[in-house]
């Protein structure tokens, strides 16, 4: 049995690493020799078998793939049709996991317990789901981490790194910043994470894509791609250049469709560099926002780390070299560091002091004591950035007499504008009647060590509490008896 | 209704330091008419077969706020309910008035990128419209002026 296994369930590509017998994480290739399996699943017309990775990216119909279904996970109401059968994002993760962990179970052995890591931005119901995906694959869960937290343990364990360091995670479909500091002695401590969601290699991917349509219409006078399948094409063409023009100064490639004949396109890397600049800005600005969350300077930070496939663009490494007037680092496999360090992280053999992602509070009327103004906001009890596991209470009062039924809504978020946080859960507790405005009920809030949110409430006055389990709404939200039948299903569904 | 939080002004201002800082912004905001190209979108992949979430409710279909809810919260109901302009400007979606300095136009800025950038992965799906619509409003005023 593979005793330390990680997993990096990834946007574009997902990779399975387990730790040595020499202490040193290694990448475990899939059953097609792949070292990153691409998170694409193609659902077969005529077959059972579901097919993951580089044949279903490549060979199947694009109307009947999924890709970058990661990007959904934190969306309780998506889910993709297939033949009239409904497959929520968990369930299409699930398939991923399944592949990663059957095939790699083959040259490692069994694989069980596994560390799987998620974007530092993901929400707690992209968590849940995430962790729903790895009960239906047969894998227990024991830990999420956040990938650039994962990644950081790699370099410090390959470069041999020590002091503030800033890791820019820029993959398929999310930015991650997180600033942290790397001990001396194996011991990590997370400043900040910060995220930015639909924000990744696809978007750039679109950009190009948008250029290579505009010359196909100059030269051809009519459009690149007229439906889904097409652009799925097109896109597959860009990101192909994409990857061209990190090495080259110039690409070309052959792009175009059956009906309007094909074309030959050319980019250079300064146009597509002024294209994408918008998105660059996006990224530097999550930069500037996490060192003002980690109270760092630019000259504090020892480190910049480079994670993720889309940091192979030139343009990616000469921001951050300008921002931080010193060299970024690469491990060179950028793609796997985050599995390793899965594994890594799966050893525990390292101190880790995560922090809580987002803020969590409760909504409320807060009273200004010195001008009266009463105003509805959200009133934060876990602050972001609290070291975890933690846990925190705050004491409000009831503002109605006679109240019977106290309802407490609780956020997520660290905007005090109500707009601005996620409402996720609802807790109501029942009272005696006849009681004053002015009673006093305790919420309390307690962060777990996978970024889970716990809640209890507590009527000060008779005792009476009730702990909530956060729960969601939506065609895409799996309950426990779904999750257990669908265990079930899995075992016996073919995926290859 | 729930609690009424009582707190000392102090830590209210504290708390409420963003909410604050984008009123005041608000208040002196001067409305230009500057058309602007569209900033490139953030956008998402087209997942074939995709049932997507149902589209945002049209807010006039928005049930109305009835008696029993509180006034201040009625009052920012009203005012969450407001969709952006538009027409507006990046500047005007920014709210950024006449004479900032570089700094104050900055901080403003970064302020703002916080707020949408969190709001980009709201549950809520008109909030995470409304979220790319104003991160591309954040960049392009930040690629005028400060860059």
């Amino acid at each position: 049995m593979a005793e330390f296994v990680g997993i990096d369930l990834g946007t574009t590509t997902s990779g399975l690493a387990y730790i040595r017998s020499d202490g040193n994480p290694e990448i475990v290739p899939n059953g097609d020799g792949e070292r990153m399996t691409p998170s694409v699943v193609y659902f077969d017309p005529d077959e059972e078998v579901k097919l993951v990775g580089s044949a279903a990216r490549d060979g199947g119909d694009p109307s009947r793939t999924i890709y970058q279904i990661k990007r959904f996970m934190d969306n309780p109401d998506y889910i993709v049709d297939i033949d009239g059968k409904m497959w929520t994002p968990t369930e299409i993760s699930a398939i991923i996991l399944s592949k990663l962990s059957r095939e790699c179970s083959n040259i490692v052995g069994d694989i069980k317990d596994v560390v799987v890591t998620v974007p530092a931005n993901f929400n707690e119901f992209a968590r849940k789901a995430t962790i729903a995906a790895g009960k239906i694959a047969g894998l227990n869960i024991k830990r999420l981490v956040n990938e650039p937290t994962a990644a950081a343990l790699y370099y410090a364990h390959a470069k041999k790194i020590t002091g503030n360091t800033l890791v820019y995670d820029l993959g398929g479909g999310t930015l991650d910043i997180t600033v942290l500091d790397i001990g001396k002695y194996g011991d990590f401590e997370i400043f900040t994470s910060e995220g930015a969601r639909h924000l990744g290699g696809a978007n750039f991917d679109e950009i190009i894509l948008d250029m290579i349509a505009g010359q196909y219409k100059d030269q051809r006078g009519a459009d690149l791609y007229d439906s889904d399948a097409q652009k799925r094409r097109m896109l597959q063409e860009g990101e192909h250049l994409k990857k061209m023009l990190s090495k080259l100064r110039k690409a070309s490639e052959t792009v175009g469709n059956d009906t309007e004949g094909i074309s030959r396109v050319e980019l250079t890397r300064d146009n597509f560099e002024d294209a994408v600049d918008r998105l660059l800005l996006r990224t530097e600005m999550l930069v500037e926002q996490a060192l003002l969350s980690s109270n760092l300077t630019i000259d504090e930070v020892d480190h910049v780390v480079l994670v993720g496939g889309s940091t192979r663009m030139p343009a990616v490494r000469e921001l951050l070299e300008r921002l931080f007037k010193k060299p970024a680092l690469s491990c060179g496999n950028v793609d796997e560091c985050v599995a390793l360090g899965a594994a890594l992280f799966s050893k525990q053999s390292l101190t880790v002091h995560e922090v809580c992602n987002h803020g969590y509070g409760t909504l409320a009327l807060v009273e200004n004591a010195e001008t009266g103004e009463e105003l509805f906001l959200n009133t934060i009890v876990i602050n972001k950035n609290t070291p975890i596991p933690c846990s925190e209470s705050q004491t409000y009062v009831t503002s109605e007499d006679n109240e019977q039924l106290i309802e407490v809504e609780i956020t997520q978020g660290e905007d005090s504008d109500p707009k601005y946080v996620d409402v996720i859960g609802k807790i109501g507790l029942e009272v005696p009647a006849g009681r004053p405005a002015g009673c006093e009920i305790t919420v309390t809030y307690a962060y777990d060590e996978n970024q889970r949110v716990k809640v209890i409430v507590t009527d000060e006055t008779t005792g009476k509490s009730k702990q909530v389990a956060i729960s969601y709404n939506g065609q895409g939200v799996l309950s426990d008896e779904e999750i257990e039948r669908k265990t079930a299903y899995f075992r016996n569904l073919q995926i290859e | 209704m729930f609690g009424k939080f009582t707190k000392k002004a102090k830590e209210l201002t504290q708390k409420h330091k963003l909410a604050d800082d984008l009123r005041k912004t608000q208040a002196i905001a001067t409305k230009k008419t500057a058309k602007v190209e569209p900033a490139p979108a953030a956008r998402q992949v087209t997942e074939p077969n995709a049932i997507k979430r149902p589209a945002a409710p049209d807010p006039e279909e928005e049930p109305e706020i009835g008696d029993d809810v509180p006034k201040a919260r009625a009052e920012w109901l009203k005012k969450a309910r407001k969709g952006l302009d538009a027409n507006a400007s990046p500047e005007q979606l920014c709210e950024l008035r006449d004479g900032m300095t570089k700094d104050e136009l900055r901080s403003h800025l970064a302020l703002l990128y916080r707020r949408h950038n969190r709001a980009a992965s709201s549950l809520d799906a008109r909030l995470r419209a409304e979220a790319d619509t104003m991160l591309n409003a954040i960049v392009e005023c930040r690629k005028r002026y400060l860059s």
